[in-house]
């Protein structure tokens, strides 16, 4: 991408198992789990959606659409020029809830309504009918890149045109069946384990989370932009930690920064210490003099989890302050931060890497 | 962006053919893959046709050179034939010479492993062969086990909008060469008979018991398919550098969304002529260059109809020759676009236009019929592509013959 | 026939979930499809499978359920007509 292009967060709407729907508000609140699952901590659906339209909506259906609205009201933005989503299992609810139907009634009498939200893109398509928007519109499903090739997406609709606003959002939701079977095979944690001791506890698999975020990217500054995206990569399966490190290296000589320069690391471990490998070798290689923090013991582990990330970095660039409980050492200066790389990872393969800034010469 | 961006590659599995030469025979000779269900285990077998590929599991496994019982879904197996297939029509060797990515799409993935297992992957507390699937549902899946088969590691990614997947895979393709991201994608989609699909169509009261008949007025909607097809596009930098045979040049394209309801499409049409328009303007293109219109087309009331009313509109004085070719092939769902896309292109080379099979009586609403018979010796120019896929993705590619040097 | 109308407006409901709304406040003469209750064609497939759940009968094709649903009184019509049909 062109070092002369901008890309703007101009507004933020999340839904998590954190209190984090209220853009106002940072981490009010922590919520502690007793079992293995992070659900998710709703506002009032009924704010954001019509009644007539909400009956038939499942849970995920109703938390994506909504933090698309909270998106769309904090970023003033009426009519979006595209909306991209990103899901790595979908409504996988409804999913479940009508392969049960076929399975169990003998693939008789079955529920149309479970079958249409069920497809990947129902809530893209739900969004659009929202906002009568007959523009761009599509959704990547790729595992750990969903929400990064999404992202990548609408940065090149915006590198072709700097006055549209796209708006872009991950979600995924927890679900018993993935959640029985992750067990099983060593992606999620079988024995219990605090939420917010996750990193102090060694073991094989992750928390199961859940959640949506949804982002205005535009190519223009607005009275409520949160920071600049200043670069993005992905890597595919790396073989070991040099791999990443070139990537980054990549992404901070793109955006004329260096790394004694990234003010802090968001790091994407899921509390899987063999999947978590090469992150932490990273973090000690490259980032062992910068504060980091991780936010995976809050939002859980699930494909789009970057766009939590995302939404934390965004966050502690506008309040310039970085809470306490997504700490994982204390190098913190209390000087401005003003550059957060994010490194993610889902399930030691999709690696995803973000820069936000906000230029010293710049005021938000 | 300047960049023009070339197909120079194409793969296809379906029920009528291995690969592209034989999808060519058989759309000559009419053939097509409609019958009975035979290996998809369902209530549904004697009552609901399809177009099944009639190959086993066992059978595609050594097709595509992978050991049997590795946890290879039916939908990664025919991805993986069909890429091996495009990337040697674009005589590709190595894929890590130059940036090379895969977009891949499909709508349920290797749900078909996943139902069928779906008891003992719950419920069994003992592992057994059923855990080869554990994870085959999500839909990114079978685009890892296609990547990693070719060694393709710059870029790889999945789109899911239903019908029109492969179509926004095409067009993200495009995107990433224009962009200066990658220097050559293959790009397209998979999918496979399942339960889980057959059943959902059924539910939504659209499949046909027949075989299925565009645009006719006694339509009873679609009929499922299976298949996996793939384009490789290249930038016109990479063909400077390696000249190779050009299949098309992809001229024009559009992805906007008809808003109006989860699987409706507007009736009056104003979805799909947008799509259609936008593509046409992309390309700096009349109405009256287009030569032919490969529809969506997939028999049911309400799409045919919007279809149908959005050409009569568009195209006014100058109707293209216009058909759908799922009758050939039964509506492969996420791959559709990119069966299309090659239905197209073989159209621009071999100067033919393939029929609308099954048209009898036109509908009332509109004056305007679709290509009943076989054309050939027809100089085929400009073509549009359209898929419309529910959520009220509608998406248009226009290819164009492209002189051999660029 | 007043109570296969008060049971089908309860099933109505919880079918397609119609929050908020109680049988006594669904006449039965409304027009379903109409402005009211902002139903469409997924719903008209919902009271299809419904039909077919709970009183075995079945329609085949999605045109004959439009003119089975105009009302919950048209509805119970059909339903008492086809039901006197089936075998006891």
């Amino acid at each position: 991408m062109s070092g002369k292009t901008s890309y703007y967060i101009q507004g933020m709407g999340n839904i998590s198992p954190q209190r984090t729907f209220d853009n106002s508000e940072f981490l009010p609140e922590i919520s502690e789990y007793h079992e293995n699952v992070l659900t998710c901590v709703t506002p009032e659906f009924k704010n954001y959606i019509n009644p007539v339209a909400l009956r038939r909506m499942s849970r995920m259906f109703k938390i994506g659409l909504s933090a698309a609205r909270i998106c769309a009201q904090d970023a003033k933005l009426e009519m979006p020029d595209g909306i991209i989503t990103a899901s790595g299992y979908g409504c996988i609810g409804d999913t479940s809830r009508f392969l049960l139907e076929v399975i169990e009634n003998g693939e008789k009498q079955l529920t149309p309504t479970l079958f249409m939200q069920s497809t990947y893109n129902s809530i893209s398509g739900g969004i659009a009918m929202a906002m009568k928007c007959n523009n761009y519109n599509t959704t990547y499903v790729h595992r750990g890149f969903a929400f990064e090739t999404a992202l990548q997406d609408a940065m090149m609709q915006i590198y072709d045109d700097p006055s549209k606003r796209i708006l872009l959002g991950g979600f995924d939701e927890t679900n018993e069946g993935q959640f029985a079977i992750c067990i099983r095979t060593g992606y999620h944690r079988k024995d219990f384990v605090n939420n917010l001791s996750l990193f102090q506890t060694e073991g094989r698999g992750t928390l199961q989370g859940e959640g949506a975020a949804f982002f205005t990217i535009g190519g223009e500054k607005t009275d409520n932009t949160y920071c600049r995206i200043s670069g993005l990569q992905m890597v595919y399966a790396p073989k070991d930690k040099i791999e990443i490190i070139n990537a980054i290296d990549q992404v901070l000589s793109e955006a004329g920064i260096a790394i004694k320069d990234v003010d802090i690391v968001i790091n994407g471990i899921g509390g899987d210490t063999i999947n978590d490998s090469l992150n932490n070798q990273v973090m000690n290689a490259v980032f062992a003099d910068t504060q980091q923090v991780v936010f995976k013991h809050l939002s859980g582990d699930y494909c789009t989890a970057s766009s939590f990330g995302l939404w934390l970095g965004a966050q502690i660039l506008r309040f310039q302050t970085i809470p306490e409980i997504v700490m994982i050492n204390h190098i913190y200066s209390g000087a401005p931060i003003r550059n957060i790389l994010m490194l993610n990872h889902f399930r030691g393969k999709n690696y995803g890497i973000v820069l936000l800034s906000i230029p010293s010469d710049e005021q938000f | 962006m300047s960049t023009r961006v070339f197909v120079t590659g194409m793969g296809i599995i379906t029920s009528i053919g291995m690969n592209t030469d034989e999808h060519l025979d058989s759309l000559l000779r009419l053939h097509t893959g409609f019958g009975k269900i035979e290996f998809l285990p369902t209530v549904h077998k004697d009552t609901l046709p399809a177009f099944e590929i009639k190959i086993t599991d066992s059978e595609l496994c050594r097709l595509a050179g992978v050991p049997e019982g590795e946890g290879y879904s039916r939908t990664a197996l025919l991805g993986i034939i069909s890429v091996k297939e495009a990337l040697g029509s674009a005589h590709i060797s190595d894929v890590k010479e130059v940036r090379t990515g895969l977009i891949s799409s499909t709508t349920v993935g290797g749900m078909r492993e996943f139902e069928a297992n779906y008891k003992d992957l719950i419920g069994n507390p003992e592992d057994g062969p059923f855990m080869q699937f554990a994870h085959v549902v999500d839909t990114g899946e079978h685009a890892e086990r296609i990547a990693d088969y070719f060694g393709i590691r710059d870029y790889v990614n999945t789109v899911s909008t239903a019908c029109s997947s492969a179509s926004n895979a095409i067009i993200l393709g495009a995107e990433l060469i224009k962009h200066g991201k990658l220097d050559r994608v293959i790009c397209g989609g998979s999918d496979v008979l399942s339960r889980f699909t057959l059943n959902g169509f059924n539910s939504l009261m659209i499949l046909d018991k027949g075989h299925m008949r565009p645009f006719d007025i006694n339509r009873g909607g679609v009929n499922l398919g299976e298949g996996a097809a793939y384009l490789v596009l290249e930038s016109e930098e990479m063909l400077h550098k390696h000249p190779k045979k050009i299949w098309a040049e992809l001229t024009g394209y559009s992805n906007s969304n008809d808003a109006y309801h989860q699987t409706a499409s507007s009736p009056d049409g104003d979805g799909a002529l947008l799509s259609m328009q936008r593509a046409l303007d992309m390309a700096g293109l009349k109405t009256s260059d287009v030569d032919y219109i490969n529809c969506h087309g997939t028999a049911t009331e309400n799409n045919d109809l919007s279809e149908a009313l959005a050409i009569q509109n568009l195209f006014g004085e100058h109707i293209p020759l216009f058909a759908s070719t799922k009758p050939y092939t039964g509506h492969t769902l996420a791959a559709a676009g990119g069966v299309e896309a090659i239905f197209s292109l073989l159209s621009i080379d071999h100067d033919v236009a393939f029929p609308n099979l099954n048209f009898e009586e036109q509908m009332p609403e509109i004056t305007i019929r679709p290509l009943r018979s076989l054309t050939k010796d027809i100089v085929i120019t400009n073509i549009l592509s359209n898929s419309f896929g529910f959520g009220g993705s509608n998406t248009s590619l226009l290819f164009s013959k492209a002189k051999q040097t660029v | 026939m007043d109570e296969l109308i008060y049971n089908l407006k309860v099933e109505i409901i919880k079918r397609l979930n119609l929050e908020g709304l109680t049988p006594e406040e669904l006449d039965e003469n409304a027009q379903l499809f109409g402005p009211d209750f902002g139903l469409d064609s997924i719903d008209a497939l919902e009271l299809i499978v419904m039909l077919d759940k709970n009183y075995k009968i079945k329609i085949e094709d999605p045109k004959e359920g439009r003119k089975v649903f105009q009302t919950v009184r048209t509805i119970a019509e059909y339903i008492q007509e086809h039901q006197a049909k089936q075998p006891a």
